[in-house]
């Protein structure tokens, strides 16, 4: 299989405080990756990393030819609380902005890009919405939009930051069931995950992380216990193996 | 005392309580409320002006600070109401509650001192030359007296409930578990803050009265640990600041509340940069050595993991490859890596020392 | 009222503050919905101390007329950007709330710039033009001139045709800056683009308005327009009209007989127009039906 990222010797500091150290690891392309590790374990700044938004202290981040194509064709989606969501826009137009990175800085989106909002707005469930307000979606409605939102800015690869975090279990199913869709029509999904419980059902593959890289591989050999309770630590013994 | 000697104690004791009420809001991220506060006293001060005519009136500081609370109560109903963005609900508050006042003032008291200079400057001379008679003996000022007054009683409510009022500050959910009644704490906190607001005005004017009450703060910020700590900086920052400020205007002649607000404007400039242990140039020098602490503990780790002794040719990205070379060479003549006959690195006794060490430091 | 517009003075002083409350009520929505209506604020109180520099400099210099205003609003321009800045980098760098950051900088800046400007106002004798610069404070729409208006539209109207052209960086930029740096987009250079928009649609209201109410005008239009609408350029040209309007009623009203500083009159109309929005816009208004939406 090919890396759509890879990462040598990775290290990133934050005021002198490594948040990252020295990790190597592969995310397969084509593959559903969770990256999963305690809170401060590194995981939003990987992704910055591979955004190329922190630069690191050493080390670096190779994203395969086929994925840097063009500057957006990662699609981060950050975690739901970051946005204002009584910013005057509707459903639509924050689809839209998915357009943007193509769009040079004075250029209109034009039909072709609205087009792609309605499809990307049809495939998340979302169609009827379009013409709401953003601050009157529920939760799963909210990453059903930010999910439709990525595909509109036709990436290749999606970096999630916790989609499933403050939402119901059937949206949470709904939104996987697209997620392996896309992974289908060969799209590599990376998502900083919480629940543990759903991880084998969820993931091809998993990237155990704290601070340092604990596991990195398929999920049969690397979601081992011992694993998750070396990057975890005592917390997740107690908890017996399950994690809020 | 001389009239300057008056003028000057005034200076101190305004610093000091504005200091402390400012303590109060800080700490509870409320800084910019006493901006919305120092102005939205004016209309009530304007109206209770016009009635009576003096600004030692209890309806005068009585209305001012209903106003104050009004304009507290009002942006937080507007922002929580939802429809508008906390921040922007104080503005446009305070900014409309100030322009009724100046347009009273503009309208009804012309031809009273109450005009627009002193409602920005404030008017320490004039308020040092009202003298407070009792019993036919000179006791100064009376504005000195007012001042103390509320400085005394700020005094007394942070000293009394004063664990109580730490616990409402930093965490008022605990605080209302444990019923130590954190929205009353509040609301008798923020009605001294109107009060010594109000009190200030007449002193230290509108706008300066905030700087007057947050760089003090801030700049203890940076230098305190404990809550008490934090206050007691304050007031000597303030103290410092308002004798600098004060000869600072009597070289040039102006009223001194612009020098007060700016000198303790640079003493928090001072402590920005100059604070141990969180101050810009310490933490810019500690970086530099901890960062250079991290790249030996990265480079000394890396030649750990081979097996035997570690080649650099085996790095392929050519500008790894030369930083980590720099690195090498640094560790090599600190003595924690020694080269092999055919130019490869191993680690030496001391290396292995600094690694353990440097690992425990940076908590891997 | 036809012979307000007949007046060559009257006239310019409407259009003057037609253009000021246009450019700086529509910009400033951006200021609302980055949450930086009190950066605005201290953007404005700082803006004097480079006033003062910036006419210190001038008649040292001994520039002429004409040009120490360009000199001035330059000055503004760059003292408040100085305290934008500043404060950004304070919040980054140190864990101090950014209230008290922004506090801070107003004693910086302001404490400063009220004890240059008093200073050279007891300076004897008086330096020429030095009376003027008190109605910085509170604004002076009635001593508006041709060249005012003038300066106000070179430096404004580059704003809004930079705002219209990147309308699609600045916008993803203020909602969501986290993804926009996934689509490439430099939010880093994007965000000095917003504050330096932010303290020319500032500085260009200082001589109607004055420095200690301009937040209102800045802010007050967008948070009005915001209750009318859900998108993002309905809102902005309804905050430009509402500000525009406001504004020249308020210069009209303040050059009339009475003698009112005219920031205050603009202020309390604008407050009028918010207070409305509040209550009666449909869906969002307070006191409409079936509100709560």
């Amino acid at each position: 299989m090919t890396a759509a990222i890879r990462t040598s010797q990775l290290t990133v500091a934050y005021a002198s405080k490594p948040v990252l150290w020295d990790v190597n690891l592969e995310i397969p392309d084509r593959t559903i990756t969770g990256i999963l590790g305690p809170n401060g374990a590194g995981k939003t700044t990987l992704f910055k990393a591979i955004l190329g938004v922190v630069k690191p202290l050493e080390g670096h981040v190779t994203v395969s030819a086929k994925h840097a194509a063009r500057r957006d064709s990662i699609a981060y989606v950050p975690q739901r609380a970051t946005i204002d969501w009584d910013f005057p826009t509707t459903v639509f137009d924050l689809v839209l902005m998915g357009t943007y990175g193509r769009l040079k800085w004075f250029q209109r989106p034009g039909s072709a890009e609205r087009d792609l909002t309605a499809e990307a707005l049809e495939r998340v469930g979302m169609q009827q919405y379009g013409g709401r307000q953003i601050n009157e979606l529920s939760g799963g409605q909210q990453q059903r939009v930010f999910l439709a939102r990525a595909f509109v800015q036709q990436a290749s690869v999606y970096l999630m930051d916790e989609p499933f975090a403050g939402i119901d279990v059937s949206t949470e199913r709904a939104i996987f069931d697209i997620l392996t869709e896309q992974r289908e029509v060969g799209k590599t999904i990376v998502m900083v995950h919480h629940d543990l419980s759903t991880v084998p059902t969820y993931f091809d593959h998993v990237v155990l992380l704290n601070r340092q890289l604990v596991a990195s591989g398929p999920t049969a050999s690397t979601f081992t216990s011992e694993n998750v309770q070396s990057a975890f630590g005592d917390a997740v013994r107690m908890l017996g193996g399950q994690s809020s | 005392m001389t009239y300057e000697q008056w003028s000057l104690v005034i200076s101190i004791v305004t610093a000091v309580a504005c200091a402390l009420s400012g303590c109060l809001l800080l700490v509870n991220r409320h800084a910019m409320v006493s901006e919305g506060i120092s102005h939205a006293v004016l209309p009530g001060m304007a109206i209770a002006f016009y009635f009576w005519r003096d600004y030692e009136s209890v309806w005068l500081i009585s209305a001012a600070v209903v106003c104050g609370l009004v304009l507290v109560w009002l942006s937080s109903w507007l922002s929580q109401s939802g429809r508008v963005q906390p921040d922007a609900a104080l503005g446009i508050v305070f900014s409309t509650m100030f322009s009724a006042g100046v347009v009273f003032v503009s309208l009804m008291l012309r031809n009273t001192h109450f005009h627009a200079d002193c409602i920005i400057d404030g008017n320490l001379a004039l308020a040092s030359v009202r003298q407070l008679r009792l019993g036919g003996i000179d006791l100064g000022p009376s504005a000195f007296y007012s001042m103390l007054a509320c400085l005394l009683a700020l005094l007394l409510w942070l000293i009394v409930p004063y664990k109580e009022l730490k616990l409402s500050l930093l965490d008022r959910h605990l605080a209302e578990r444990f019923r130590l009644k954190p929205r009353l704490l509040l609301f008798v906190s923020l009605t001294l803050i109107c009060l010594t607001v109000v009190v200030s005005f007449r002193i230290a004017g509108s706008v300066l009265i905030v700087a007057m009450m947050i760089a003090p703060p801030a700049a203890a910020w940076f230098l305190s640990r404990h809550f008490s700590q934090f206050l007691t900086l304050a007031v000597a920052v303030a103290v410092l600041s308002s004798v600098t400020g004060f000869y600072a205007s009597r070289r040039m002649n102006i009223a001194p509340t612009g020098p007060i607000a700016a000198a303790s404007g640079f003493a928090f400039l001072l402590a920005l940069l100059f604070a141990p242990g969180v101050g810009l140039l310490t933490t810019a020098i500690r970086r530099r050595r901890q960062m250079g602490d991290l790249r030996t503990c990265l480079t000394l780790s890396r030649i750990r993991r081979c097996e035997g002794p570690f080649e650099l040719d085996s790095v392929e990205d050519p500008g790894e490859r030369s930083s980590l070379e720099r690195s090498l060479v640094r560790c090599d003549q600190a003595g924690l890596l020694s080269r092999t006959s055919d130019g490869r690195f191993e680690l030496t006794e001391p290396g292995l020392v600094v690694i353990s060490q440097l690992e425990a430091q940076f908590q891997l | 009222m036809i012979w307000l517009f007949e007046d060559h003075t009257i006239r310019t002083v409407m259009l003057g503050s037609a253009l000021v409350g246009g450019i700086s009520g529509g910009l400033g929505c951006f200021a609302y919905l980055n949450r930086q209506s009190l950066v605005g604020d201290v953007i404005a109180h700082s803006s004097l101390l480079g006033i003062v520099v910036a006419f210190l400099a001038g008649g040292t210099f001994g520039l002429p007329d004409g040009l120490s205003l360009w000199l001035l609003m330059i000055g503004a321009a760059v003292a408040g950007l100085l305290a934008a800045l500043l404060t950004q980098f304070v919040t980054h760098r140190t864990r101090l709330p950014k209230d008290a950051a922004l506090g801070v900088m107003l004693a910086i800046f302001f404490g400063s710039g009220l004890t240059l400007l008093r200073w050279l106002q007891r300076r004897s004798p008086p330096l020429p033009g030095v009376a003027g610069l008190d109605d910085y404070l509170f604004g002076m729409a009635a001593a508006t001139t041709s060249r005012d208006v003038l300066i106000t539209a070179a430096l404004g109207l580059p704003m809004v045709i930079l705002a219209v052209f990147a309308w699609n960086r600045l916008k993803i930029v203020t909602l969501d800056a986290g993804f926009a740096s996934g689509l490439g987009v430099r939010v880093a250079v994007w965000e000095v683009v917003i504050q330096i928009v932010l303290v020319v649609s500032i500085v260009i209201g200082l001589q109607i308005v004055g420095v200690i109410l301009m937040i209102a005008l800045l802010i007050t239009p967008a948070a009005a327009a915001r209750q009318w609408t859900k998108h993002m350029g309905p809102m902005t040209v309804l905050a430009a009209a509402i500000g525009g309007s406001c504004a020249v009623l308020g210069a009209v009203i303040s050059s009339l007989g009475v003698h009112l500083p005219t920031g205050p009159v603009i202020v309390l109309l604008l407050a009028a127009v918010f207070l409305a929005s509040v209550l009666f816009a449909p869906r969002r208004g307070l006191l409409t039906f079936g509100s709560d939406a």
